[in-house]
């Protein structure tokens, strides 16, 4: 990169310091390059954004619902937390006797995912975005308010401008994608379509996807019910079941909140993801913070933490999900594996068990052959690295022969009780 | 929807990567930048009526953008305040490539496909999932310097990739 790109980037990223800042700004004036080299930094970024964006949506969209854990039984009041810094915390060594398999050489290869459709399913999703955000603002009727409605049709936008630019476009939550989702107003939706506070979504076998005018994005996996409680003075929803990714624009009137059954959390402008079933809530900071309240505690979440809410203390195993083995972050769109899920092994992942506070040891049987046990939470299916490793892996990559694979896993707490097992099938590419 | 709409979103979408990386140019923030682009779509809509379709579309955005963006500095009280000069370097600069933004798009789509899964997987960090820098450092296990020279070196040679790309279609 040569040095005026190089500064354009820095100019760019608000890294100059004031005065130099202020030169750079009275050069662009005199020197038509540097004003050319910031037009191309910029249009890069604005690219680059456009189309590893549309990627993360596209993961966003595929991702899945976990299955639920069906054991016989009521769940009972109150609630436990995972401690924001469990996870870092509780990485070690390994113990003697721990399984594990050794650690793969890495492989790294390009990605072949196709570019071009992501970049149309980028621009159909945008014109819907801004479609709809035009179409309200040119003053599509609405009643904004806290009050649900009773069921009613849907609002479909209004192509046609009005004088009356009133209600504002805040006021507004849009399907972008629809899927095969159903509310209680009508059977099927369509994109386009306007919730109205009291709309309650249920998506089916596809994901679907949601967008308020400021740009706050909900993203349902397949199986989740959804209900819009509110729009003014900000959104209000209610995650019943299933899983949905929140990227929430920064709030200016009030926060961003979402109640689940054993727990609410507020926001003013993140990045994350919640879960909700019968025996859990619970949440992952992806960036920002939120504020995470359940029955007996409220915490701050800061990017990276998770906040768990359970019912009882049986050791459960909430579901699974795909992570970078490297960082130990998991793979946007990945929260929770599917049964039947392809994971391509190339990219270096692991498989991790999101489980209940009280499940101090997991059996993992592999293929109905592998017995193994995994004692260091966080539960990674095939194990985490000693630390004193020199590699700086979080967990053990998946290294399975191509070809389909079932994991079955069994969760003990302290006390030697096992928890219900969960299946997890799973397809190596 | 009906025609002046139709034909309002596609004048917009085409231009939509250069709108917003000219409000980039002017606000410096992607978080401003994206509220500045949301502002002007509305206004363009609002006033697409009085837009003569004999002339080009983009300038008439970007003239739009650089109004609204001239409020916000006047909103954030900003102390150095891009002069009318600097802001007419930036509107020609932009304005020298601007029928090429499908082409630039397709090679940096290609350029990207041909990048390494962990080069690729940080641009993906950074640009895709907008995370701060610091916290790809921290995920990786690198100084923030390094992840930024990276970047850096990741941004030059996709420049430069782009170029090649163009200059090999036998573009302007």
């Amino acid at each position: 990169m040569n040095a005026l790109a190089e500064r354009a980037a820095r100019f760019l990223e608000g890294a100059m310091p004031a005065e130099e800042a202020a030169a750079f700004e009275q050069e662009l004036a005199t020197n038509p390059a540097l004003a050319q080299a910031l037009a191309r930094q910029a249009r890069l970024e604005a690219r680059l954004r456009r189309i590893l964006g549309a990627e993360r949506e596209q993961n966003l969209a595929a991702d899945a619902t976990p299955h639920t854990v069906t054991v016989p039984g009521i769940p009972m009041p109150g609630a436990a937390m995972r401690p924001s810094g469990e996870r870092s915390q509780t990485k070690g060594p390994r113990r003697p006797g721990q399984s594990g398999r050794r650690r793969s050489a890495r492989r790294s290869r390009p990605r072949t995912t196709a570019m071009l459709p992501l970049g149309l399913a980028a621009l159909f999703l945008a014109a819907l975005a801004l479609g709809a955000l035009v179409l309200n603002h040119a003053g599509t009727p609405r009643p904004s308010g806290n009050e649900p409605a009773a069921p009613r049709q849907l609002a479909t936008p209004d192509p046609a401008p009005s004088t009356n630019p009133e209600p504002s476009p805040a006021h507004s939550f849009i399907v972008i994608k629809a899927g095969d989702a159903t509310t209680n107003a009508a059977a099927a939706l369509t994109a386009g379509a306007a919730l109205q506070p009291g709309d309650t979504l249920v998506t089916g076998q596809q994901p679907s996807v949601c967008q308020s005018a400021d740009g706050s994005t909900v993203t349902l996996a397949p199986g989740t019910t959804l209900t819009l409680s509110a729009l003014h003075p900000a959104t209000a929803l209610k995650l019943e079941r299933g899983l949905a990714s929140y990227v929430v624009s920064p709030q200016k009137a009030a926060p961003f909140t979402v109640a689940m059954p054993l727990a609410d959390i507020s926001v003013i402008g993140t990045r994350f993801v919640l879960e909700a079933g019968p025996y859990h809530s619970w949440a992952r900071v992806e960036e920002g913070r939120v504020r995470f309240a359940s029955n007996t505690e409220t915490r701050v979440l800061g990017a990276g933490d998770e906040g768990l809410a359970t019912a009882d203390a049986q050791p459960r195993i909430f579901g699974f999900s795909l992570v970078d083995a490297i960082s130990g972050t998991p793979l946007p769109g990945r929260h929770a594996l599917r049964d039947g899920d392809s994971i391509d092994q190339t990219q270096q992942v692991a498989i991790v068990a999101r489980t209940s506070p009280s499940v101090s040891a997991m059996r993992v049987s592999l293929d109905q052959q592998d017995d193994s046990w995994e004692r260091n939470p966080p539960f990674a299916l095939l194990g985490n690295p000693a630390t004193t490793q020199a590699d700086t892996a979080s967990f053990y990559p998946v290294k399975l022969s191509p070809g389909s694979h079932r994991f079955v896993v069994t969760p003990y707490d302290n006390d030697g009780a096992a928890g219900p097992e969960r299946t997890l099938r799973v397809t190596i590419q | 929807m009906d025609k002046d709409h139709d034909e309002y979103l596609r004048q917009l979408l085409r231009i939509r990567d250069d709108l917003q990386a000219y409000c980039l140019s002017l606000v410096r923030s992607w978080a401003d930048a994206d509220e500045l682009f949301q502002r002007t779509a509305v206004v363009l809509w609002e006033r697409f009526g009085d837009f003569d379709p004999e002339r080009a579309f983009a300038p008439w955005a970007r003239g739009i953008a650089r109004n609204l963006a001239l409020k916000h500095f006047r909103e954030r009280r900003r102390l150095v305040q891009m002069d009318q000069s600097a802001l007419d370097a930036i509107d020609c600069a932009f304005e020298a490539d601007d029928d090429q933004g499908a082409d630039e798009l397709a090679a940096l789509e290609a350029c990207l496909s041909q990048l390494p899964a962990p080069s690729r997987r940080l641009l993906a960090w950074r640009y895709g999932e907008s995370r701060p820098i610091g916290r790809i450092a921290q995920a990786l296990n690198r100084s923030v310097a390094a992840v930024t020279k990276q970047l850096s070196r990741l941004r030059g040679a996709l420049q430069e990739c782009i170029v090649q790309r163009l200059r090999a279609d036998g573009a302007p």
